[in-house]
């Protein structure tokens, strides 16, 4: 999937080779949004439209995250269901279609402002909030610096066994914060 | 094992050989206040598990969205299959009568140029839709209207010469709306 490296990926056009990042995730996509049983029948279809809009978006935008792409792309995935439920009550502006064109931004939306307002940017700043110090340092330097996990050991001074205990203890976070709604 | 784990590992057993489980599948089948523990387990599989690798279809369908033309009908041309060849199999599908084909036609039309709302369209629709184009249901890449409600222009300039659909068929006759209306407008489910 990514290209000139087996290092896990970081959410950027750089690095990734876009078909196959969406299609690799495409059915995952959907399957998240149905275990959460808030969106039904083809609802989760548009929901999934949506996800994968944002995702494009940010990838040809050249966005970075210190964080794996599945989070990422997970995360993205609750706010887009977040989005739409609080939707279902009112109006709720859709994504235009993929295409190769510009993708606008949907219009301001009344009471989905606060959520529509979260920038897929601060996907980071969520996650790491999650970490203690030492687990946000050993991410950052794994996922957004693009450090080995030998060399983050090296550099932060600890044994290799350390760093990966770290490095498990921390995807464990993000993985119960994710599976939680990412709210 | 309690019934949730059951479920659970037969989840991930099947989603890490990319059989394609059906979330929404699973959850029907606990009762229905465990159903937001057994979503929250399903969803630990989905982050803890690398994705399988997509099939030849799946990429066929993500390529030309990207390239901002109709997957579906991207799909059916690199199958070798003709709109009247879906449909009419389609329609089998369904369960519906011969008579039913020429409302069909107008929706699948709809449904593979991306005019098409996806929250009106019936799961029974993307299931048989799926299984006539020999793919799983999940790996359907199907696009419907955006926000400005309208479909590309290019969508129509590569439709087949000779395959105009009878668009006037979606007014009908008057009265109820009928079964094809119903699954291809009636969701969500």
């Amino acid at each position: 999937m990514r290209k000139g490296s087996q290092h896990p990926g970081r959410l950027s056009s750089d690095d990734y080779d876009l078909d196959s990042v969406v299609a690799t995730y495409w059915d995952t996509v959907l399957q998240w949004i149905r275990s959460t049983g808030k969106v039904r029948g083809g609802e989760a279809e548009e929901v999934r439209q949506d996800v994968f809009v944002r995702v494009i978006r940010e990838i040809r935008a050249g966005n970075r995250y210190p964080v794996p792409i599945r989070a990422a792309i997970y995360q993205i995935t609750n706010w887009t269901i977040m989005g739409f439920v609080a939707g279902a009550a009112g109006h709720h502006e859709r994504e235009q279609p993929i295409g190769d064109g510009p993708v606008h931004e949907p219009a301001d939306d009344g009471a989905l402002r606060e959520i529509d307002g979260i920038g897929e940017d601060e996907v980071v700043e969520q996650l790491l909030a999650r970490l203690g110090d030492r687990e946000g340092t050993l991410m950052t330097m794994l996922y957004l610096e693009g450090l080995t996990l030998p060399e983050v050991a090296q550099a932060m001074d600890i044994t290799g066994n350390n760093a990966h205990q770290i490095h498990f203890r921390a995807k464990q976070r993000i993985h119960e914060w994710l599976v939680e709604g990412g709210a | 094992m309690s019934g949730i784990d059951r479920l659970t590992e037969e989840f991930r057993r099947a989603y890490v050989v990319g059989e394609h489980p059906d979330a929404g599948e699973f959850l029907v089948r606990v009762p229905e206040p465990e159903r937001a523990e057994l979503g929250r387990r399903i969803r630990l599989v989905l982050a803890d598990e690398p994705p399988p690798d997509p099939a030849p279809e799946t990429l066929v369908m993500v390529r030309a969205m990207l390239r901002g033309q109709p997957p579906l009908l991207e799909l059916r041309a690199s199958k070798g299959m003709t709109r009247d060849e879906v449909v009419s199999r389609l329609r089998g599908e369904l369960g519906l009568a011969p008579p039913a084909e020429e409302r069909v036609a107008v929706y699948y039309h709809e449904l593979e140029t991306g005019q098409l709302r996806l929250a009106g369209v019936r799961d029974r629709v993307f299931e048989a839709v799926a299984r006539v184009m020999g793919v799983a249901r999940a790996s359907l890449v199907l696009q419907g209207p955006g926000a400005s409600g309208a479909s590309p222009q290019a969508v129509f300039a590569r439709a087949e010469p000779g395959a105009e659909v009878a668009l006037a068929a979606l007014t009908g006759p008057p009265g109820e709306p009928g079964e094809v209306d119903d699954l291809f407008t009636g969701g969500p489910g």
